[in-house]
């Protein structure tokens, strides 16, 4: 992918992805703060009222009209976890100027209205609008306790729950329940200015764009100084020695058990051990040529559902499968046979062939998709690697037998996650 | 025949054997998909071809897509596609099933290997039992899926009795009845060319392409058209709202209508002009915005009251042999914001649609359209889909141009009739 990063100070960058491939542009903005559990939930809350209005278009009502007159634009403002950082992500999506029907600029109605949304919110007496505010807090209420809903990623966040412990890796993205009660409108505009101040932040333009168009936009918004702070590795790998191997097991009403794995990889850099990973794991579990799909659910039908997950911002990997409720026993075996099997280099040259097909094919199709090559391009800067994809096939197809056994042997097992019924 | 939609150019072609050839050359893009499908799914277990008429087990279509990539070599179709560096799925639905593969390098191959697994069934006793545990695994995943709950539930009050009630992969006690003689049966009648589509989209050489698909596909068996029986759906049992206790956190609703008069069934094919039905599709996106989409004053207050925490799912679905729309979301009081959108259907009908808002909404769904048109499997799938209903899909932009806010308001009037509504909900446990 062609990215050209624009440094405008210390704090914000811009990277374009000139494409002419799609018919729709996305401007993105990622705000990134560390993740703690004082300021989790008031970050969490900030994307969701400044999505409720802005300083021209103060009400979500006004906010929908603009962009249904944008055709169709889609504007949304959430929250995630990348590693140990809570990121604030803003996004507007329209589609191209050459299939407006008059002629509008939507690319800079995108720039415009992103920008007001972040920096200039709807405010009363100099704090948010109050009763946003308030609505806001019950909303993501509503979010936080409906972590259980989908039974499979409630069963991952158990398992690096109790993997990680005081680490902030465990901590939910969307912060908890008890801190809603403390937080009024003064207190979030005081987080949302110290975000705004503290912050580094990334905007992404993709799509058939004036790069000097886009690059003067940013200057006339923004302050421009030559940057001082050199980056270093921003994201930390985990520390989990200490931890004891455990089972730990949950009750609900489910008719299919969901098993977690949870393993550390004892990497020794997230940047330089990622390529390594990233094929072990296609072998193990990300492809359907996989040692977990071929032998858990083909061979053994022990599991509808299963697969293995690198977290290449943590350094962690998890195996997961859906399992009927009688054969607890029996796909934990199995999984850990498959696991052993890497160990001991139980995996054959076209084993490794075809993960990295796999992993080329894969590579590639992100960049027929906006978002994810978005998605890649920042994840990948956050663990100071590569963001072009036809390097990263290279380093991928560098990876040998033994790199992938000398992982497999920093591989190991601390906490095991059963979901079962009552 | 060769259609425009978008700045691309589609091909379509009904090639010697009865196979409907549909090729999108997406210039410039990396991804090139294919599918192979045909014109037979979870509702069509009873059927007619010549004189006998079948009645086959409930998820016998899921089945034969689950068994068809087992080769007589013992190689899964799925490691060969998967080995050649693409990346194949199955998916079977109510009326269709499709094989499909998206790749980036390799495509005349493995498009070769697509149609090659697709027409050579290799059914035994000891595979179809063995492929019995892996669909139980699967039925029991959508047990505890709520979304799939809620939506069934709907289903059941809107067409009590239909086939399309029952679950696409069927039952743990009806796939026990499952044998390859079954299997073939259907494969004989379904997978023959006439009965199939094959679409490619993506950066590829039509003639090359077309010419592939000549050399390889089978040649013609069925000559008689497949009566496909349809239920019809038994009023006695008929209740308009279904609930059901689930481990969630919010009650989840799903509210909607069905089309009472469908009118004519259309054969599958690609009609040159706009027709009724893709009519009442585009009328239909644009009323159920109107109604409850993110701009609406309704949306806005019940947002602000906390009844909704995030915008309605609004959908429409039309086939050959039902249609109904549906309004999904979650709240925690489902009365309230369901007599609000009872409210706004009633104020609607009596007073017509307002004009500017119309004008909105249209610009909407044709920009979501455009957007959509972006992604190689998601204009193969809207082709395929529509292909089997009688739409062309190319036609949605003309339409959405075209149609006035009139017949509109008349569609609005006709589909949202009370008597024709149902709810589901699932509560929390």
């Amino acid at each position: 992918m062609d990215e050209k990063i624009i440094k405008l100070n210390d704090k914000i960058f811009v990277h374009i992805l000139d494409t002419k491939r799609f018919k729709s542009n996305i401007v993105a903005a990622f705000l990134l703060t560390d993740l703690n559990k004082e300021d989790v939930t008031a970050n969490a809350l900030i994307p969701a009222v400044l999505r409720r209005g802005t300083k021209n278009l103060k009400t979500m009502k006004d906010i929908s009209e603009k962009m249904d007159n944008m055709y169709g634009a889609v504007f949304d403002a959430s929250v995630d976890k990348i590693g140990d950082k809570q990121v604030l992500q803003f996004y507007i999506s329209a589609i191209d100027n050459n299939f407006a029907l008059n002629n509008e600029d939507l690319l800079n109605e995108s720039l415009q209205f992103l920008c007001e949304a972040i920096y200039e919110p709807k405010l009363e007496n100099g704090s948010f609008d109050s009763e946003y505010v308030l609505q806001e807090k019950e909303t993501l209420r509503e979010l936080i306790k409906g972590k259980i809903n989908n039974k499979g990623t409630y069963a991952i966040f158990r398992c690096t729950e109790e993997m990680f412990g005081d680490d902030p890796y465990a901590i939910y993205k969307f912060g908890n329940e008890e801190d809603l009660e403390n937080i009024t409108s003064e207190s979030l505009y005081t987080q949302y200015k110290k975000v705004l101040d503290t912050s580094e932040k990334h905007f992404y333009i993709s799509g058939n764009i004036n790069i000097d168009e886009v690059k003067k936009f940013f200057e006339n918004k923004f302050e421009t100084k030559e940057s001082t702070e050199v980056k270093e590795t921003k994201l930390k790998k985990c520390d989990l020695k200490k931890l004891e191997p455990r089972v730990i097991v949950d009750k609900m009403d489910v008719t299919q058990g969901k098993l977690v794995l949870g393993y550390d990889v004892n990497v020794e850099s997230l940047e330089n051990d990622f390529y390594k990973m990233t094929v072990y794991n296609a072998i193990l579990g990300s492809s359907s040529n996989s040692k977990l799909f071929q032998n858990v659910r083909e061979k053994a039908s022990l599991a509808y559902t299963t697969r293995s997950i690198y977290v290449k911002h943590k350094g962690i990997l998890l195996v997961t499968a859906g399992i009927e409720l009688d054969k607890y026993e029996k796909a934990l075996e199995l999984i850990k046979i498959q696991v052993e099997d890497m160990k001991n280099g139980n995996f054959t040259d076209e084993d490794l062939n075809d993960a990295k097909v796999f992993l080329e094919n894969l590579f590639v199709s992100c960049l027929d998709d906006q978002s994810t090559m978005i998605e890649l391009s920042m994840g990948q800067y956050l663990l100071n690697a590569e963001s072009d994809v036809y390097k990263i096939i290279e380093k991928i197809k560098n990876v040998t037998r033994e790199d992938i056994i000398e992982m497999a042997n920093k591989v190991e097992l601390k906490v095991t996650y059963y979901l079962k019924d009552e | 025949m060769i259609f425009e939609c978008l700045g691309e150019k589609i091909y379509a072609e009904k090639i010697d054997n009865g196979l409907q050839v549909i090729i999108i050359p997406k210039k410039d893009g990396l991804k090139k998909y294919a599918a192979y499908a045909t014109h037979f799914g979870s509702i069509n277990y009873k059927f007619k071809a010549g004189s006998e008429e079948v009645t086959v087990p409930d998820g016998v279509a899921h089945f034969l897509e689950h068994k068809l990539f087992e080769q007589e070599d013992g190689v899964n179709a799925l490691d060969k596609l998967t080995k050649m560096g693409a990346n194949p799925n199955a998916y079977t639905s109510f009326n269709h099933t499709s094989y499909l593969f998206e790749c980036t390098t390799n495509f005349e191959e493995v498009l070769k290997a697509l149609i090659q697994f697709v027409q050579n069934p290799y059914l035994t006793h000891e595979n179809v039992e063995k492929e019995k545990g892996i669909i139980g695994q699967e039925i029991q995943m959508y047990d505890d899926d709520p979304s799939w709950q809620l939506f069934f539930g709907l289903l059941n009050s809107l067409y009590t009795g239909h086939a399309i009630t029952k679950d696409i992969a069927g039952t743990i006690e009806s796939i026990s009845k499952i044998t390859p003689e079954i299997l073939y049966k259907c494969y004989n009648t379904f997978y023959d060319p006439s009965n199939m589509v094959i679409c490619v989209a993506g950066d590829v050489e039509v003639e090359a392409t077309l010419d592939l698909i000549k050399k390889y596909t089978k040649e013609r068996k069925v000559f008689v058209d497949i009566d496909r029986v349809y239920d019809v759906q038994t009023e006695a049992n008929k209740t308009n709202k279904t609930e059901k206790k689930m481990d969630v956190s919010v009650p989840m609703f799903m509210y909607g209508f069905k089309r009472a008069n469908i009118g004519e069934k259309l054969k599958a094919e690609l009609p040159v002009e706009v027709n009724e039905t893709i009519k009442y599709d585009v009328a239909m996106q644009i009323l159920l915005e109107i109604i409850a989409g993110q701009s609406t004053e309704l949306f806005q207050k019940l947002y602000e009251e906390g009844l909704l925490t995030k915008e309605l799912s609004l959908e429409f679905s039309s086939e050959e042999d039902y249609a109904f729309s549906a309004i999904s979301g979650e709240s925690k009081d489902i009365d309230k914001v369901i007599s609000s959108i009872r409210e706004r259907i009633r104020r609607l009908k009596e007073n017509g649609i307002n004009n500017d808002e119309f004008e909105r909404v249209k610009k909407l769904v044709y920009g979501r359209f455009v957007r959509s048109f972006e992604d190689v499997s998601t204009i193969a799938n809207l082709f395929i889909s529509d292909f089997f209903r009688g739409v062309n899909a190319a036609k949605y932009v003309e339409t959405y141009k075209n149609i006035g806010k009139a017949e509109a308001e008349q569609i609005l009037r006709e589909h949202f009739a009370f008597e024709n509504e149902a709810l589901s909900i699932i509560n929390v446990k």
